[in-house]
């Protein structure tokens, strides 16, 4: 196991450094010039030029990159041309709304398109069925930006004013606070890699809130997440719906169930206990890769629900020309994505004792 | 000065902040008193200017500014000075005098702009050095910044301190931003904001229609127009300048193409703006007039030519490409003209524009910086104007300099009734439109507006019963240190917290006194005398002094001193509005 892990992340380096040099390349090929994104039209060619001489975008752009790998093999993503800080602090900043939403949204998509498919494999052909399936082909066809700007109007627009009525955007209700960890725990004068996780951590508004029993925060936070989450969630949790019905359906025709109906097994153990075991595998990469498409979904979910996460964050860096941020964002996000995928593998061999990595 | 060199001491002075790093240790002059120390501290605390005796600063208090002249370059320490202020001085501790190198008539408009605030320089000492004045900014304003969640809200609770007679209405204001205009909308709809910036065009009528809302149209200060340069045939000639102006029918433009709220333009400068719209006003819509002059100048079948622009969305053009396709069928239908159109990348376009390279039509705009005529007619055709319309209309630029050197009313008058009319004559563009927009806010909330400088102030608005108010903008700010920050985002929350010697009315775009009581000129408008506010303290308490608007505009002006430093070090407006930077760096 252990060989098989070191193994896949020394593969996935030639594979990070393959993105690094294709991103910087496709960030620089976008037309516009990062200084007038930055400092306005009216910016004269002179601010420009030292402008371009602070940034080192007046270097060729091979000379570019090669400063730029060496600054990052040494942990610097840069500095943010748009936010003149530190792309880290950015990143550490927005990366948890992010995570946090895409937590919840692949939540969503899980047990509601778990239920769906196992609820459509067992009553299959009955209207149940066809009504989950429905849902689901309606849930794969409806693009992101349409689903979320009808969730905002409905629950925020046509139902104001009612129990059921949610908040359209932001993290928090305005007027509503979040003490960071490190305050509420008396900790400020922690600093360094502790600090910075804990902050980290902080970010993530229902883990703070978890944590510090603040459980107002608690419900605001949650529920200013239903939506966007809903909106991110609801294309994987349809292509999740669709699999769990096939692989279930699979799966029941084969002869080891027929046996443990022939033991007089209860259905609902045959389902749960030998059917849906079994079922899960291929759903469970599916859940994996659907990482990939949240964290790339979370661009449009993000923009049109108003939360600062890494989708927004990217989607001003490209207007704005900020390479530094685009590159370290790409970064981050395929990162992410590796390891997301090496987890995926690994678990396999959990849930099939019968796959040995190697 | 002349307006050319102006206009080439921006482009010198813009270096200035980029190379202050490798200058900040050299030829810096520290003002004649002693300038207050104080640890980084934000805890209220009087400054040493306050308890000890008041020692007036001179800046700069060493050495004499030589300044330019006749198109040659002044000097200060052995460097080059191109810039309009000549020194600044604290007569006593409420009493700043502004020695410029020529007349200002602009100068009240400058001084009001947001970009230009009032820091304590105490606070500058404590918090420039390690940059954290960018994000803890303090200053007289009716508010204090309480918090700036990163990428989600900024907090500004009411200023306890406050000096100014009308006390903050809304104990807190709440700052959002997102970028969509639907977004916002629904924010406002959904009740979770009460008031939002830039109504979407097609929200207007939502807005309308919605009685719990209110909406607020800004008056334009913006241009937009068909520029043409007398370099390129045939719009050198000006018959064929002045038949593009009566060929095209403006109206129609604005009708199918702007929202509620624009106009028009009848002028190149918006009415709001004093002498904006003395003269004549611009050509009557006459195809056959129009046509008959291109049959004079020698064109009585047209010709092929260019529109030239940028696909870019901008407050006077909310929709460029559909406007130069309905300017190419009015062309062809009305002049016989064939146009193509060539798009052109934003920033290239503009490069092209103002080196005098586009040849046909190009569609450009322009939006206030400050709201003086000299902003708009100066920029554009003054002696130190681009190369956009080709070569200068001599006339045009005589016209202008006299506007520019008197502050006398009638004086001023005659010279823009004579520049606006010169315009009108010469055609170096076609003046479109002046482009609207709007805020919207909850009906229950009063005192709201919309500012044509995008700065509404929110002191003033009371937001029904409760003591919150949320306001959705834009974008974020780039940072709160409003001396190195150019986005209206940016500048609309500084003007909350931050305030400069003049500010502009609520709604409005007309000076009034803020911290300086009055601004007074010599008779050449080359010496202001500034009389500060009574009994004004910063929101930590500190009392304001000359010396904290010596201090203020020093690091702004001398691109060497210690504390010109801030987000990005640009400092962008000074050099913008006031020429140059003292102690450039060299280019």
């Amino acid at each position: 196991m252990i060989r098989y892990i070191v193994r896949r992340v020394l593969v996935s380096i030639p594979v990070l450094l393959g993105i690094i040099l294709i991103v910087f390349v496709l960030a620089r090929m976008i037309p516009g010039d990062a200084c007038r994104a930055a400092l306005g039209e009216k910016a004269n060619d002179v601010t420009c030029s030292a402008f371009r001489v602070r940034y080192g975008l007046d270097q060729p752009i091979p000379v570019q990159f090669v400063i730029y790998v060496g600054r990052l093999a040494q942990g610097d993503l840069g500095t943010s041309i748009r936010f003149g800080r530190p792309v880290t602090s950015l990143l550490a900043e927005r990366l948890p709304m992010t995570f946090e939403l895409a937590f919840f949204a692949l939540l969503f998509a899980s047990v509601v398109g778990i239920t769906l498919g196992r609820i459509s494999a067992i009553r299959r052909n009955s209207p149940a069925d066809v009504g989950t399936m429905m849902v689901a082909n309606f849930g794969v066809s409806i693009p992101v930006f349409v689903l979320g700007l009808l969730l905002a109007y409905i629950f925020a627009v046509v139902l104001k004013g009612t129990p059921f009525a949610l908040p359209p955007s932001g993290r928090l209700t305005p007027g509503v606070d979040v003490k960071p960890l490190a305050v509420a725990w008396g900790l400020q004068g922690l600093g360094g890699p502790p600090r910075a996780l804990l902050d980290f951590i902080s970010n993530m508004y229902t883990v703070n809130a978890l944590l510090t029993l603040q459980w107002a925060i608690l419900a605001d936070s949650l529920r200013h997440l239903i939506l966007p989450a809903i909106a991110l969630g609801t294309i994987p949790m349809a292509i999740i719906a669709r699999m769990t019905r096939s692989s279930l359906l699979d799966v029941l025709g084969l002869d080891y169930i027929r046996t443990a109906r022939a033991k007089g097994l209860p259905e609902r153990h045959v389902i749960s206990r030998h059917g849906m075991r079994n079922a899960l595998l291929p759903v469970v990469t599916i859940i994996g890769l659907s990482l990939g498409g949240l964290l790339s979904g979370a661009v449009l979910t993000e923009t049109i629900f108003n939360l600062t996460g890494i989708g927004k964050t990217i989607t001003e860096a490209i207007t704005g020309r900020d390479y530094v941020v685009i590159q370290a964002v790409v970064i981050v996000v395929a990162i992410t994505y590796l390891v997301v995928n090496l987890v995926v593998d690994v678990s396999y061999a959990f849930l099939d004792p019968r796959i040995r990595l190697g | 000065m002349s307006l050319r060199m102006r206009s080439r001491l921006l482009a010198l002075t813009a270096t200035a902040a980029i190379a202050f790093t490798a200058c900040s240790g050299a030829a810096t002059t520290a003002p004649t008193a002693a300038a207050p120390s104080q640890a980084p501290s934000t805890a209220p605390a009087p400054t040493p200017s306050a308890t000890a005796a008041f020692v007036p600063m001179t800046y700069p208090a060493t050495g004499e500014v030589t300044c330019p002249s006749g198109g040659t370059a002044g000097s200060y320490n052995g460097k080059p000075y191109n810039g309009e202020f000549k020194s600044i001085k604290a007569l006593d501790a409420k009493t700043v005098e502004f020695t410029l190198c020529n007349p200002d008539v602009a100068f009240l408009s400058k001084v009001a702009f947001s970009a230009f605030p009032i820091n304590s320089a105490a606070y500058l000492q404590a918090h420039v050095p390690d940059g954290s004045i960018v994000q803890q900014p303090m200053g007289t304003g009716p508010y204090t910044l309480k918090e700036w969640v990163k990428g989600d809200h900024i907090t500004l609770a009411a200023n306890p301190n406050y000096w100014g007679p009308v006390k903050p209405q809304a104990q807190t204001v709440i700052v959002k931003w997102s970028t969509e205009a639907a977004q916002r909308l629904v924010e406002l709809q959904s009740g979770n904001a009460d008031g939002i910036d830039n109504v979407g065009s097609t929200d207007l009528n939502t807005v309308k229609n919605d009685p719990t809302l209110t909406l607020y149209p800004r008056t334009a200060l913006n241009i937009f127009y068909i520029g043409m340069s007398n370099a390129f045939k045939p719009f050198d000639n000006e018959k064929v300048r002045q038949a593009v102006a009566m060929g095209i029918d403006r109206a129609r433009i604005v009708k199918n193409f702007y929202p509620a709220g624009s106009e028009v333009a009848q002028y190149f400068t918006p009415c709001a703006i004093q002498f904006g719209c003395v003269g004549d006003p611009w050509y009557t819509f006459d195809p056959a007039a129009a046509k008959k002059l291109l049959a004079d100048a020698g064109y009585p079948n047209g010709f092929n030519t260019t529109i030239h622009l940028r696909d870019v969305v901008r407050g006077y053009l909310p929709n460029p490409t559909q406007v130069a396709t309905d300017i190419q069928a009015q062309l062809k239908q009305n002049l016989n003209i064939t146009a193509k159109i060539d798009v052109q990348e934003s920033t290239t376009f503009i490069d092209n524009a103002n080196k005098g390279k586009l040849d046909g039509l190009h569609m450009l705009g322009w939006g206030a910086d400050y709201p003086d005529i000299t902003d708009f007619l100066d920029f554009h055709f003054g002696g130190g104007a681009t190369q956009q319309f080709g070569k200068h209309y001599d006339d045009i630029v005589a016209a202008l300099t006299k506007g520019a050197t008197t502050a006398d009313t009638a004086a001023r008058q005659a010279a823009y009734v004579e520049a606006n009319n010169l315009v009108k004559q010469h055609v170096p563009m076609l003046p479109v439109a002046h482009g609207g927009s709007a805020t919207a806010f909850k009906a229950d909330v009063t005192g709201a507006h919309s500012s044509p400088l995008t700065d509404e102030r929110f002191a003033v608005m009371k937001p029904g019963d409760r003591n919150q108010l949320v306001f959705v903008q834009n974008g974020e700010p780039g940072g709160l240190y409003c001396a190195d920050e150019q986005d209206g985002e940016s500048l609309r929350v500084c003007a909350q917290i931050n305030e400069s010697l003049y500010s502009f009315k609520v709604g409005g775009a007309e000076v009034e006194p803020a911290l300086a009581k009055q601004c007074t000129p010599n008779t050449d408008l080359t010496v202001w005398t500034c009389t500060l506010q009574d009994n004004v303290t910063f929101s930590d308490g500190t009392p304001l002094t000359a010396n904290d608007v010596v201090m203020s505009y020093a690091v702004l002006w001398d691109a060497a001193h210690p504390l010109h430093k801030g987000r990005t070090g640009d400092f962008a407006y000074f050099p913008g509005l006031f020429a140059g930077f003292l102690n450039p760096p060299a280019q």
